[in-house]
């Protein structure tokens, strides 16, 4: 189990407030307005931003003040998820040491991106660094995936294919997966395929404790 | 908040530069020596030593600054010049170009019997004032060529509309666009070269004639190596570090302008020029062709020209030795400068005001005089460990050491973009230590190219450690042409500077950005 305790994270001019909890092997969407905290959340549950008060759990267990490489948590960016100086291959070796090279090559074909093994991210289309970045990603060994609008740059046939199996791997390996997603299609297919989906909206409120500033929660 | 362990080894990688500049100051101010007197202050060689060091290191940095904006305002302004990239390349040739290979081409062209020197009855004399701001400016006005003509390629093309729109006149753009872009740069441009004239060695050494016209880098060199006055030499060592140091330290050196960095594409401002003006920045470029190329021609007709062909094994053994130091130095200052950026990465985005202070221990050395940490080494060791059996040691460690705020200042903007890029990657991929070595070496790899070309040329070109350190039977290159010129062996001492030229020349070439072909 995740527990989001009264996480408090004071940016400003902005206030956020966060609370929720999530079973082991549950999938939570995380909706709301742009720039009201989404991106906030889950670089602070990775451990790049501090909290400044309240608590993180997983499995019993305080993780809210780990630095991110100590944290049962792997995330997704918005950007920079590959190195540009390394190729595909080099990259997923990286970040995937712990599988063999024709698990790896399985995974993009399965993702329809095998051809670029040897090509460097610069020489990739952005829906095509998605993929790669969204398969190391994945295909790490922590339990808990964030993944910031993973599927953004995709068109829609490939959207559908990269959902479904971003779904098996999350059911197949057991994890847990908190998802930023700004499309309510692929939020609707995403319930159709999981039974026990649940959803947490960040929403900026105004600030009841007199300083006027807008809080987050 | 305690330092977690990462944080205290990353500082012990300054270890190094500290404890260097540390036994220079035991030996500044540990070494046995006379009372101190305050009376060496008043002495007329001291006061008149320091006037002249300071004045005409002030006359070599005006002159620099001055003609160096005409040349940089033709690079600029005129449409169609011919090898404008080819000139960046030798203002970098210039600027980095050992001493004696300047000198001694200047001692072709302006000697006694000179090619250039026509005055009959009374012929031009290089020795003294005249010389030395003749070779300072040589040194000097490139790197002020480059720093302008970088500025003013950063006004952005709007501006230059902008100005045309609003028909400014020549002037009105001067103040409102080129000057402006060019003052940020000037603070620290100007104590730059300053410095540079001030601590300058082999240029006074043997430029200077004579007591009239010496400096105190060259006088502590005297005090050491004549007069065995280490007392002297202390003293003096502490006021040149006091007022190098200072001066540097007041025009906000901190490392963050590149001074050397150019672009890779030449924009031409979009400007109305007339015949005339287009005429005068061709004239003016042309000139600066000329007194670039000068000194270079004459190393090359002489060393060719001459009938007598130096003697191959003492060169061989000199450009060996060169290459050994200059080498091993550079490949020592690499890894060293590339690991004392670690604790500046480490606390750069929570603790800014440590990261200034991580920054400031490793590029230190660049505002003591390599003369003075020299001399605090040779204070400090001489009593304990025979110098001249260790030489090459004390070359090569203080070399790296010179060498070092070099990497530093290269690297930084390179891997604070690189963490801001790509650190939450990493936290997040986990790689171990060994993989995450790699990732980064293979990301610095293609600019570690020209910058070890840049070391290998700075340390080439040292004459202060050599001079104090260095074995007269085992001459550095360098070393060499400075016997053979000082002795008036000319062409001989042409054909070794000629070598010294090539390596510089081939190194500076692999450095800059690609040539003509890619314009």
């Amino acid at each position: 189990m995740l527990e989001v305790n009264d996480v408090r994270i004071a940016r400003a001019p902005l206030d956020f407030h966060f609370e929720f909890s999530l079973p082991n092997q549950g999938v939570l969407l995380i909706r709301g307005p742009s720039g009201e905290g989404k991106s906030t959340l889950l670089d602070a549950l990775g451990g790049y931003i501090p909290i400044d008060s309240g608590t993180v759990t997983w499995q019993s267990q305080a993780i809210g003040q780990l630095p991110p490489e100590k944290r049962p948590i792997t995330s997704l960016f918005q950007s920079h998820n590959l190195f540009d100086h390394l190729t595909v291959g080099a990259n997923l070796a990286t970040a995937l040491p712990h599988i063999s090279e024709v698990d790896r090559k399985n995974a993009l074909t399965a993702l329809g991106v095998d051809a670029h093994y040897h090509k460097y991210p610069t020489a990739l289309s952005g829906g095509q660094r998605q993929r790669v970045g969204l398969i190391a990603a994945l295909l790490r060994p922590e339990p808990l995936v964030l993944l910031d609008e993973p599927f953004r740059e995709l068109d829609p046939d490939t959207r559908l294919r990269v959902i479904l199996w971003t779904l098996e791997q999350i059911q197949s390996l057991g994890k847990t997966l908190l998802l930023v997603s700004h499309n309510p299609d692929d939020d609707l297919f995403i319930k159709r395929q999981v039974t026990d989906v649940r959803e947490y909206v960040v929403r900026l409120k105004e600030d009841h404790s007199g300083n006027g500033l807008p809080q987050s929660g | 908040m305690a330092l977690s362990r990462r944080a205290v080894i990353s500082w012990l990688t300054l270890l190094p530069a500290v404890a260097a500049s540390v036994i220079a100051m035991a030996g500044l101010f540990g070494a046995r020596r006379e009372p101190f007197s305050s009376a060496f202050f008043t002495d007329p060689f001291f006061v008149h030593t320091l006037s002249f060091s300071l004045f005409q290191a002030a006359a070599s940095c005006l002159l620099s600054l001055a003609l160096a904006v005409p040349i940089a305002r033709a690079l600029t302004f005129h449409p169609r010049l011919l090898a404008r990239r080819w000139f960046l390349t030798l203002t970098a040739l210039a600027f980095v170009m050992p001493s004696f290979v300047l000198i001694t081409g200047l001692m072709i062209l302006f000697g006694a019997d000179g090619w250039l020197n026509f005055g009959q009855d009374r012929p031009w004399s290089l020795f003294g004032l005249q010389g030395i701001l003749l070779a300072h400016v040589y040194l000097n006005m490139p790197l002020a060529v480059r720093v302008m003509y970088q500025a003013l390629q950063s006004i952005p093309a709007d501006s230059w509309r902008l100005a045309r729109q609003q028909r400014l006149s020549g002037w009105q753009r001067w103040v409102k666009l080129e000057w402006a872009a060019i003052k940020p740069h000037m603070g620290l441009l100007a104590a730059f070269i300053f410095v540079l004239c001030f601590n300058s060695f082999a240029v006074v050494l043997t430029l200077g004639g004579g007591p009239k016209s010496t400096t105190l880098e060259v006088a502590i060199y005297q005090a050491l190596k004549y007069d065995f006055n280490l007392s002297e030499a202390i003293l003096l060592s502490l006021v040149q570090a006091l007022i190098a140091g200072s001066v540097l330290l007041a025009a906000g050196y901190s490392g963050k302008t590149s001074l050397f960095r150019i672009a890779q594409r030449h924009r031409t401002a979009d400007i109305s020029l007339s015949p005339t003006a287009a005429r005068n920045h061709a004239a003016v470029y042309g000139l600066a062709w000329v007194f670039l190329l000068l000194p270079i021609i004459a190393v090359i007709g002489k060393a060719l020209g001459s009938a007598t062909v130096v003697a191959i094994a003492p060169i061989a053994a000199a450009t060996a030795q060169s290459v050994l130091i200059a080498g091993t130095a550079a490949c020592i200052a690499l890894p060293l400068g590339w690991a004392m950026l670690w604790p500046l990465r480490l606390s750069r985005q929570r603790h800014p005001r440590t990261a200034l202070w991580a920054e400031w221990f490793a590029v230190h050395h660049m505002v003591i005089p390599t003369m003075v940490i020299g001399v605090g080494w040779f204070a400090f060791f001489i009593q304990k460990v025979d110098i001249n059996r260790y030489a090459l040691v004390f070359l090569i460690t203080l070399n790296a050491l010179i060498l070092v705020p070099f990497v530093v200042l290269h690297l930084k903007p390179l891997l604070v973009l690189w963490d801001q890029k790509h650190q939450r990657l990493l936290g997040n991929w986990r790689p171990s230590p060994w993989n995450r070595f790699f990732i980064e070496w293979r990301f610095i790899k293609p600019t570690l190219k020209p910058l070890l070309a840049l070391l290998l040329v700075l340390a080439l070109g040292d004459v202060p450690l050599f001079a104090l350190f260095g074995q007269s039977d085992q001459p550095t290159l360098t070393w060499y042409i400075y016997r053979l010129a000082g002795t008036y062996r000319l062409d001989s001492a042409a054909q070794a500077a000629l070598i010294l030229l090539a390596l510089s020349s081939l190194l500076i070439f692999w450095m800059e950005p690609r040539h003509a072909r890619s314009q």
